[in-house]
């Protein structure tokens, strides 16, 4: 298990730095940094002197190694529109990006794990069809158009909630439920479709041939196996809810992560996108990390292998 | 009173052309302590009549029997709850597939002991000194360390063992045993069979050995009873079905068992023309009479189980008497 680790740490980051590599090359290539950090009414020597003072002039190679030396003591450098630094701005705005992702995966998870199982079990009656078509309407409906709907149903009609901020809990109770109905269905089918085939194998039918309760085959031995696919999806969904979760923010006034990209992408705040993308990035190789760990203690042939 | 009693078992499988007639109505009896040898080919029935006897059938199967008493207990009228209360403890099952039978997420020790704890209610330390105990006697070095391996650290011959341990930790009256060899090298094959004999007589366990070769596993039985079709074809101890087989396919099986020094190299091994018939619905007469290579017109009727000496019995009509002279080549068709 130890040896295991190692490894995936190490290829945890060279991906980092692949990536590092590649969107900061990816940004410098797009076009003119200065031009656009000058704005389209600015004279050629005032777009040279920005060039310059942003140390744009300097060859590509020493910029990017600028940058990761900077990177690598949580120093991004400051905003070009806030008048704070780019960690600063992370620091504000991350726990907000953070409780939202894991209040809806907890959502998530929590109901669809259970609904998959029952699903399975109760496969080709109306339990497994109403199932259905729960997933099917979840993956159908766009996730601004259920949130706005939320806010229509329960803030302004039945007033139990708050429509827009970040204060306090109840804040967070409907986009929770907005982004966390988006990622069920992938996850409830996945477990469904697991259930399905464990419960077919071979040694369910030996767990049944000792005589085990029905709890202890489904729970013990069935899910057990069932969930290992479930845990690599539900990292995947993890990140792409704390990196992609824009649609959500903006509908509900949420200041985070995701608020900040959009809004630094359209002022060529380029420090804070170039930020922004990297600890995206971080929070995918994390979570695929764990969820590696995760799997090999749930299945002994992957850690011992 | 036999330990097993089996009276006119009947399981049915819908399937997409119509019913599917696994077993059609077999009799057989399982005696304390005697292991008898269930034969047949692939599609005969003998593994749904195992699951049967389990209470493991799929789902949608149906059963129907006149008797189907375990140690005077009704299996057919009782409960799931009470099912499970025998399953494990009065009556094991060991599989084919010893790859797959055991969980890939749990230690063996774990598997080993659930079904003791759950039967039983002894602590986790108690079954796993039975579980050490038992690993020593199927064969297996350092059984300590193995409790903690994982299924797929162990070649098949050692799951197998594994299994066998499995099944006798609640010390079970039947052990239903369903082609436990067959995945398994030659070799260890005979080390398994020679295993589960000797445990047999020494835990006074009763056994149904299921297999479909009537050449070396059978031969260690009390008792064979040969299936075809969905049904019990012949009984009978097995000198006596050895010295004299009553039923065409009977005959046919060991004729197709190739004996070294009798059997010249080069020759053609001996095989039985022509395909089990479907079991989809209703099946007329003698099953097997479009393989029989001594089928008479008397054979569209069903035959009786017939009675011959040494408690024998077969499902032929010229079980005990010669088939007339052969007909006319002209009358053949």
């Amino acid at each position: 298990m130890g040896t295991f680790i190692i490894r995936r740490v190490l290829v945890a980051i060279s991906v980092a730095l692949t990536i590092s590599v590649v969107s900061f090359m990816l940004l410098h290539l797009s076009g003119d940094l200065a031009t656009s950090i000058a704005g389209p009414e600015a004279t050629a020597e005032q777009v040279e002197r920005i060039r310059v003072d942003y140390g744009l002039d300097r060859p590509i190679v020493s910029q990017y190694l600028d940058w990761l030396g900077g990177a690598l003591t949580f120093d991004f450098g400051r905003s070009y529109y806030y008048q704070s630094t780019v960690v600063d701005l992370i620091v504000d705005r991350m726990p907000i990006t953070l409780t939202l992702g894991g209040l809806a995966l907890a959502l998530a998870v929590s109901i669809s794990i259970p609904l998959g199982v029952l699903a399975a079990l109760k496969r080709d009656t109306w339990i497994d069809r109403l199932a259905l078509l729960f997933a099917v309407v979840g993956q159908a409906m766009p996730s601004f158009w259920f949130g706005l709907t939320l806010i229509v149903i329960f803030a302004v009609t039945l007033q139990w909630l708050p429509a827009a901020g970040s204060d306090g809990w109840q804040h967070f109770v409907l986009p929770a439920i907005a982004l966390g109905y988006y990622a069920t269905p992938a996850m409830m089918r996945l477990t469904r479709t697991g259930m399905l085939e464990v419960l077919e194998s071979d040694y369910i039918r030996t767990a049944r041939a000792k005589g085990l309760r029905g709890g202890s085959v489904i729970f013990k031995h069935a899910l057990r196996n069932a969930v290992i696919p479930v845990v690599a999806l539900a990292a995947v969904e993890l990140g792409f809810m704390l990196g992609g979760s824009v649609v959500i923010e903006s509908v509900f006034s949420l200041n985070g992560l995701g608020q900040l990209a959009w809004d630094a992408i359209s002022r060529n705040d380029y420090p804070v996108v170039q930020a922004v993308v990297l600890i995206i990035a971080l929070f995918y190789i994390v979570l695929t990390l764990l969820a590696d760990v995760a799997n090999a203690a749930l299945d002994p042939r992957i850690r011992t292998r | 009173m036999p330990l097993l009693n089996v009276k006119n078992l009947h399981v049915d499988l819908p399937v997409e052309a119509g019913m599917l007639h696994a077993v059609r109505g077999i009799d057989f009896h399982v005696e304390r302590g005697e292991m008898l040898c269930l034969v047949g080919e692939s599609g005969c029935g003998k593994s749904m009549t195992s699951l049967a006897l389990m209470g493991l059938l799929p789902r949608k199967a149906r059963l129907s029997a006149d008797r189907l008493e375990f140690d005077g207990i009704d299996l057919a009228t009782l409960s799931e709850r009470r099912r499970s209360d025998l399953r494990g403890a009065r009556m094991a099952m060991i599989f084919q597939e010893p790859m797959t039978a055991l969980n890939p997420a749990y230690t063996l020790g774990n598997q080993l002991c659930e079904g003791l704890i759950r039967h039983r209610g002894v602590s986790r330390r108690e079954a796993r000194e039975r579980a050490i105990y038992l690993l020593g006697r199927v064969g297996i070095s350092a059984a300590k360390e193995r409790l903690d391996q994982y299924p797929h650290q162990l070649s098949g011959g050692l799951r197998q063992r594994v299994m066998i341990a499995m099944a006798l930790m609640c010390e079970p009256d039947l052990i239903i045993a369903d082609e436990p060899t067959t995945a398994l090298d030659v070799t260890i094959q005979a080390q398994i069979l020679r295993l589960l004999r000797e445990l047999q007589q020494e835990f006074g366990t009763a056994v149904i050995f299921i297999t479909h070769d009537l050449g070396v596993v059978a031969r260690i039985a009390d008792r064979v009873a040969v299936m075809y079709a969905g049904e019990v074809i012949e009984s009978a101890p097995t000198p006596a079905l050895y010295a004299a087989p009553g039923h065409p396919y009977t005959r046919g099986l060991l004729s197709c068992i190739p004996t070294p020094g009798r059997t010249l190299p080069g020759s053609r091994l001996q095989a039985i023309p022509g395909v089990v018939p479907s079991l989809v619905g209703d099946v007329e007469g003698c099953a097997f009479r479009n393989r029989c290579p001594q089928a008479q017109p008397t054979c569209e009727r069903t035959p009786p189980l017939m009675a011959l000496p040494d408690d024998h019995r077969a499902r032929c009509h010229y079980a005990d008497r010669p088939v007339p002279a052969p007909r006319q080549p002209e009358t053949m068709s």
